[in-house]
């Protein structure tokens, strides 16, 4: 297990919450008079922070989304693989009949051994949806009515504060902005994520359902324009996955086990709470 | 170091220091939710492990299966198969409709050898077409043409009334033998909608043939109790390689079109001369070339893709 004293920062950390580092802790078997000194620093204290439904729907949807992806790379297969004998339009980076990218080369496929599985790749994709569009509707249901929207939904300030803690994490600028649970740069990013899988399951409906409902498909732009969207959101998922992986690694077990477990340790925060999660 | 034993067998949180207190609780919580998350995952793989290894239903693990099932009957419930496909000016209509697929398809058949099977009508014996088995009737390309021209006769009683697929005799099907002139007697109709191959690409086409609704008219299905229509319409090619079925409700669609002619010319043989059917409704794996055979029945016709890991439904 890990020394939770020395990871008692998290990466952002509250307004209330101590700049300086994590006094060290002490090893065991230590005199009484090093232990006075370590009990005038603020004291060490466990705060709630992401509460179990989050954690759960969280951590559901991980799995969930890299199934779909993987299943949805087996439907790709197949609009690649005829690229030959049709124009390959919506897959790409390229503007009118000249391409300069096709998703994706054919290795990519092979070596994912993605090549040949449509009927596979519909059938775990048309299954899959449910759970993901559930536990996704769950998830927005949850943070509206418990409050916790507040906390994740950007403010006035929000572009201006996110700007700063950019360049604070490239080390171009020092202090952070103040903030709540999360920074002005997280509750961007986080909300733009549920708004972006609320629009993977309308340009989903709109490429599953394009006659049932033409309606939507017109909206979104028709149904090229549809799967183009569809696709582009899933890059971005793609895109925010590596950034977001990075930024946990960077930020520490603290934070890291905050999402697991649903605290972290703090200094000089109130008092010990005794109360366990349910 | 007076105070070293007691230390040793300090293990009441209220004798020890106050953030040791605070690690036990953090170490315990964290064990036990890695445990639960470590549970949790296991079971989840338990489950998927255990749904795939099930004996497969129709070429899909049952889980899957059943919910594309039960997606298309949800789809049908709450749509009812009502809404109209969008249609195109004509300008949008491409002039080299792709080819693909030509499983089932034979491009010599003879065309003046074609005739359209028909099954599963109310009362096929008051019609001029009536034979009282369908299935013995022989297709005929160029190449068995001009192999044994003179052996083969337009209609030969109790030849050729074998099960394509199993190679055992079948009971005979009485029904009629439709030309391609009874087909064109119908309303003719055209239309410019998008066909969208479930491989990703798609084509606005402009069709031109016939209403399946208005065939039905024309030749209608032995009705059930309660006076109901059939709720499924079979087709097949000639040679029976290739068969989809139909919901009734998708079949009596005003866009579902037994097709005959495209961008206004009677179809190409690759495009499914003489007669195909079209449907907006569904991906083009539907949209069979070549009909060879048309049935009605309680009972899902044969599906090839659906037989192939494909939903049976396939609308869209």
């Amino acid at each position: 297990m890990a020394d939770y004293a020395s990871a008692g920062q998290s990466k952002f950390p509250q307004q209330e919450s101590v700049e300086d580092p994590a006094p060290p802790q002490h090893p065991a078997g230590q005199s009484h008079g090093e232990r006075e000194i370590a009990a005038s620093a603020p004291l060490l204290t466990l705060r709630e922070k992401h509460p179990l439904a989050t954690r759960w729907m969280h951590w559901i949807n991980f799995p969930l989304l890299a199934l779909m992806i993987w299943s949805g790379m087996m439907i790709y297969w197949a609009d690649s693989d005829a690229a030959n004998l049709h124009p390959h339009e919506v897959y790409r980076i390229g503007i009118g009949h000249w391409t300069l990218f096709r998703f994706f080369p054919e290795a990519f496929f092979d070596k994912l051994g993605l090549t040949f599985s449509l009927a596979k790749g519909l059938s775990w994709h048309f299954f899959l949806m449910w759970l993901f569009g559930i536990n996704g509707l769950l998830y927005v249901l949850y943070t509206f009515i418990s409050g916790a929207w507040r906390e994740l939904v950007p403010g006035r300030h929000a572009l201006r504060d996110a700007w700063h803690v950019l360049l604070h994490d490239l080390h171009l600028r020092r202090g952070l902005p103040s903030q709540g649970k999360y920074n002005a740069a997280q509750q961007i990013i986080y909300t733009l994520i549920i708004l972006a899988g609320a629009g993977s399951i309308l340009t989903g409906l709109a490429i599953y359902k394009p006659t049932q409902l033409h309606w939507l498909t017109t909206l979104l732009g028709g149904y090229e324009f549809a799967r183009f969207l569809h696709f582009w959101l899933t890059m971005g998922y793609v895109v925010f996955f590596v950034i977001h992986i990075a930024q946990v690694a960077l930020a520490g077990w603290n934070n890291f086990r905050g999402m697991v477990s649903g605290f972290e340790l703090v200094r000089g925060v109130g008092a010990v709470s005794q109360e366990e999660p349910r | 170091m007076s105070d070293e034993p007691q230390s040793l067998f300090g293990t009441d949180p209220s004798q020890q220091d106050p953030e040791e207190a605070v690690r036990e609780q953090a170490k315990r919580r964290t064990r036990r939710s890695f445990i639960v998350g470590a549970v949790g995952a296991v079971g989840v793989y338990g489950a998927l492990h255990w749904a795939l290894k099930t004996p497969e239903l129709g070429g899909l693990p049952p889980v899957l299966r059943r919910t594309l099932n039960f997606n298309g009957a949800l789809s049908h419930a709450v749509f009812g198969d009502r809404a109209l496909a969008p249609t195109f000016p004509l300008s949008h209509a491409v002039a080299d409709v792709r080819i693909n697929g030509v499983i089932g398809l034979d491009p010599a058949l003879r065309l003046d050898r074609w005739r359209l099977q028909v099954k599963g009508l109310a009362s096929p014996q008051s019609s001029p077409h009536y034979v009282p088995d369908v299935n013995v009737w022989k297709y005929a390309d160029d190449a068995a043409i001009m192999a044994q021209d003179a052996s083969l006769d337009t209609y030969v009683e109790g030849d050729g009334n074998l099960d394509r697929e199993n190679g055992l005799p079948k009971g005979p099907e009485p029904g009629l033998l439709l030309t391609m002139d009874a087909i064109q007697a119908l309303p003719h109709v055209q239309m410019v909608t998008q066909l969208k191959c479930i491989e990703g690409w798609s084509e606005v086409v402009h069709w031109g043939g016939a209403r399946l609704s208005d065939f039905m008219h024309a030749y209608p299905p032995a009705r059930g109790a309660h006076g109901r229509l059939p709720r499924y319409v079979g087709m097949e090619t000639p040679d029976r390689q290739y068969y989809v079925g139909l919901h009734i409700d998708d079949a009596m669609h005003p866009q579902t079109l037994l097709c005959y002619e495209m961008n206004g010319q009677p179809l190409s043989r690759y495009h499914g001369a003489p007669l195909r059917l079209v449907t907006p409704l569904k991906y083009g794996i539907k949209h069979l070339k070549q009909i060879g055979s048309i049935s009605f029945s309680d009972k899902p016709p044969r599906d090839y893709w659906a037989e192939n890991d494909y939903d049976y439904d396939e609308g869209h």
